[in-house]
């Protein structure tokens, strides 16, 4: 009974538990991160609030109008993350301190937990579903250049190797984080889950532009010459749907004579309407009919 | 409304085309009356009279400034001080709130009657909001035209006649025809704004016509999901957003400097154009050597050269290559550019390694690499043993070199730096951590109890205290069961 109670035998299985990792993950129970520490730790893992120096040491490796594509390395990460984790650890030679052993445990499990999560910010972000990951290979790129400000929506498709349209079945890998580094920054990174081959860069579908084809001005004659490619449409009650085919639409007399390069806006919708044999167009049928196509731009990695 | 949809981009994204987005209410004050009467079953009004009450309330929004132009202005294009082809392109304002071009009303009187807050209708709504541009060439031929931004206030659209401190004289502006110098809610005189005066001539050149205006707007409804996250416009929880998009009717000239101004024709019917061809209203008296006054809600200038600009082109251009070019582009990492010859410095540069000054703990000066986590070729990992102690135990010693690799060191403390920073995480995380340890030494406590006493704790039945819980722990049943004991001892 007295060695029972005497301080020594508790510190002894205490130490003997702390010694030996089954036994003290036995003793643990469930340890999962709470929800605000995991979140936490996901914004870091997506390197949110490392110093931008970090990531790029030194500037001439993203000189401005650039683009740099990267894998991410996961050790890097996972140092870091344990940096962020080692609070509270007692940071003595001892490898058998307590905090440290525990943290021998704990942090495998948190890391896993914190990864399989590692969408949640984006997918919460948009209200989609967030899908499920162990973050394997994470490749991106940051992107250095005025088209950051000027096309703030401009669109990112990532493709595996052989997922790529015109590749048999198209698959698109998930965005982990895209996003300008800060209100006015010229610099973009984009974090993908997944080994990507091609990255497509898109026009924002809700900035592009009203255009014509040609346009020319005489100014001697005053005259005009300018053409419009016009994707036909049929009406259907209130569905519309293209035809798949172009007519050249001559604009010569759709600019005021006495300001040639002002459009008369409602001639051309009757133009219009009169080219898809309808009777009015309305404003979302000029939108589609003027704009111009989406720009795109496929990279394409090459092995070397 | 009407909606269209039309495919565009190889993930088969939609975009829809809206005709508008009519607010529930215009902006303005609005008075809402209230009256109840109590009625029996035959139609007798019973109650004392009829119980009344009247609020005034006001749809506040932007009308001679845009109060947040981050928020409310997406994108306008083309884009300010850019330079490019823009001669064949009709230049816009992009917005994030898509009832904006709908929100007043460039009519005298408002266009669209009896709809009531929150229905449609498939009628085409003039915008109160366009884009007017203007060029070196106009300039010369209109000499009083001014093309560079002036700051006012709401007082300098009022004539004269009614403000004398004004500084419209006899000109005309958007209340030219008001007998009194109210203001919507929240609007003072002295608000800043900024304007431009158009030759009142030129403005029926260019202006669009009322039906014009009806044609000049629409909302684009597009999937943020391919999008960078973006403050107030992708967070939102939607993976749909909507933007209205507001046009001018004018091309830009090649070659020339050309303005463009975002401007509002709130209720400037009598001013604007009735022709499509332009030119002064009929039956008008206004005089058009005089100037209108404009609120500018936006301007910006750029330069339409002969030379392509495009999204495309600009993408095609990067890294240092030219857009018309078959070649690949050299560098596409992360990684210093070295014409040396030194094999290893060479090696180095090429895997991301930078040679930074490291400061020694032991106050001496090294050069170490370092190497952030955007490298240009997949590392697997694991390639360290964690948790570590200190940083030193991620210090890498390359013999090739004789230099360290302090890169999973940096990463360590840049991590552990960032969580210090922030207080509430780290006490949490400490907090959370305490309680770990604490289960654990309060586990072996248990184990060794259920070790020692097994035979007391499996003698006898459960005390009633002990037998509602589901989960008991082993030194609570322990105490409970001594306690029996020592009653039955007594007894």
């Amino acid at each position: 009974m007295a060695t029972l109670y005497s301080r020594n035998t508790f510190q002894n299985v205490l130490f003997d538990v702390q010694n030996d990792a089954a036994r003290l993950e036995e003793n643990m129970g469930d340890a999962s991160l709470p929800e605000n520490l995991r979140s936490w730790i996901n914004r870091l893992l997506l390197l949110k609030g490392v110093p931008f120096n970090y990531l790029v040491p030194d500037e001439k490796m993203l000189p401005p109008e650039s683009i740099r594509f990267f894998y991410l390395d996961m050790n890097w990460v996972d140092t870091l993350l344990d940096g962020a984790f080692s609070i509270g650890r007692n940071l003595s030679i001892n490898e058998n301190a307590l905090s440290m052993n525990l943290d021998r445990i704990a942090l495998p499990k948190s890391q896993k937990q914190v990864k399989s999560s590692a969408h949640s910010l984006r997918s919460a972000a948009l209200g989609t579903m967030a899908p499920a990951s162990d973050l394997k290979v994470v490749t991106g790129f940051l992107l250095r250049s005025k088209l950051v400000i000027e096309y703030p929506g401009l669109g990112v498709n990532a493709y595996p190797a052989g997922g790529a349209p015109g590749e048999g079945n198209i698959q698109l890998l998930d965005i982990l984080r895209l996003e300008a580094l800060g209100p006015n920054s010229d610099t973009m990174i984009c974090l993908i889950d997944g080994d990507c081959q091609r990255i497509d860069v898109h026009e924002a579908p809700e900035v592009l532009h009203y255009g014509i084809d040609s346009y020319s001005y005489t100014a001697d004659s005053q005259k005009v010459s300018a053409t419009k490619v016009l994707h036909t449409f049929t009406v259907s009650g209130s569905q519309v749907s293209l035809s798949g085919n172009t007519v050249i639409m001559a604009m010569d007399n759709m600019f005021r004579s006495n300001s040639p390069r002002v459009v008369k806006m409602t001639g051309l919708a009757e133009q219009i309407a009169s080219e898809n044999n309808v009777q009015s167009i309305d404003s979302a049928q000029m939108g589609f009919e003027m704009t111009e196509g989406v720009g795109m731009v496929s990279f394409i990695k090459k092995n070397p | 409304m009407q909606k269209k949809q039309l495919a565009s981009s190889p993930a088969n994204e939609q975009v829809t085309f809206i005709q508008h987005d009519l607010p529930g209410l215009d902006d303005g004050e609005y008075q809402l009356d209230i009256s109840q009467t109590v009625k029996d079953n035959s139609g007798q009004t019973i109650s004392d009279g009829t119980l009344m009450n009247s609020y005034t309330f006001a749809v506040t929004g932007d009308r001679f400034s845009l109060a947040k132009p981050a928020e409310t202005l997406y994108s306008i294009f083309p884009a300010d001080n850019s330079s490019g082809e823009y001669s064949n392109v009709l230049p816009h304002a992009v917005f994030t709130k898509s009832s904006l071009p709908w929100s007043r009303y460039p009519t005298t009187n408002p266009p669209v009657t009896g709809l009531q807050p929150g229905s449609d209708t498939d009628e085409d709504v003039p915008t109160w909001l366009t884009i007017l541009l203007f060029d070196q060439d106009d300039m010369a031929e209109y000499p009083s035209l001014s093309l560079t931004p002036v700051n006012a206030t709401i007082a300098d659209l009022f004539p004269s006649s009614l403000l004398p401190e004004s500084s419209l004289g006899n000109n005309y502006s958007y209340f030219n025809s008001a007998d009194s110098t109210r203001l919507d809610a929240g609007q003072t005189l002295e608000d800043i704004i900024q304007i431009v005066d158009i030759p009142l001539d030129l403005f029926w050149k260019t202006a669009p016509t009322v039906d014009d205006l009806k044609l000049m707007a629409h909302v684009r409804e597009v999937s943020l999901v391919d999008k960078p996250t973006m403050a107030g416009i992708s967070d939102m929880g939607e993976p749909l957003g909507k933007f209205s998009i507001v046009f001018g009717n004018r091309l830009p000239q090649t070659q020339k400097k050309s303005f463009a101004f975002l401007v509002s024709l709130e209720e400037l019917e009598p001013f604007l154009p009735d022709a499509e061809n332009g030119g002064a209203p009929s039956g008008n008296t206004f005089d058009g050597s005089k100037f209108i006054r404009l609120a500018a809600l936006k301007q910006w200038a750029f330069y339409s050269t002969g030379q392509s600009a495009t999204f495309v082109n600009q993408l095609l251009e990067l890294n240092e290559r030219s857009a018309d070019s078959t070649k690949d582009a050299l560098n596409t990492n992360l990684r210093l550019p070295y014409s040396g010859s030194n094999q290893v410095v060479s090696d180095g540069l090429d895997m991301g390694f930078v040679p930074l000054n490291e400061d020694l703990r032991t106050a001496g000066k090294t050069v170490s690499w370092y190497r952030g986590p955007l490298v240009p070729y997949r590392i697997d990992s694991p390639g360290i043993n964690l948790p570590i102690a200190s940083p030193d135990q991620a210090t890498i010693f390359d013999p090739t070199t004789g230099m360290f690799d302090v890169s999973y060191a940096s990463a360590w403390t840049i991590g552990r730096l960032v969580a210090l920073q922030d207080k509430s995480f780290s006490t949490d995380l400490y907090n959370w951590k305490k309680g770990v340890s604490q289960s654990v030494i309060e586990s072996v406590e248990e184990s060794i109890i259920t070790e020692n006493f097994g035979a007391m704790l499996s003698r006898g039945t459960d005390p009633a205290a002990l037998k509602n819980n589901a989960i008991t722990k082993p030194s609570a049943k322990l105490l409970h069961k001594t306690i029996q004991s020592l009653i039955q001892l007594k007894k």
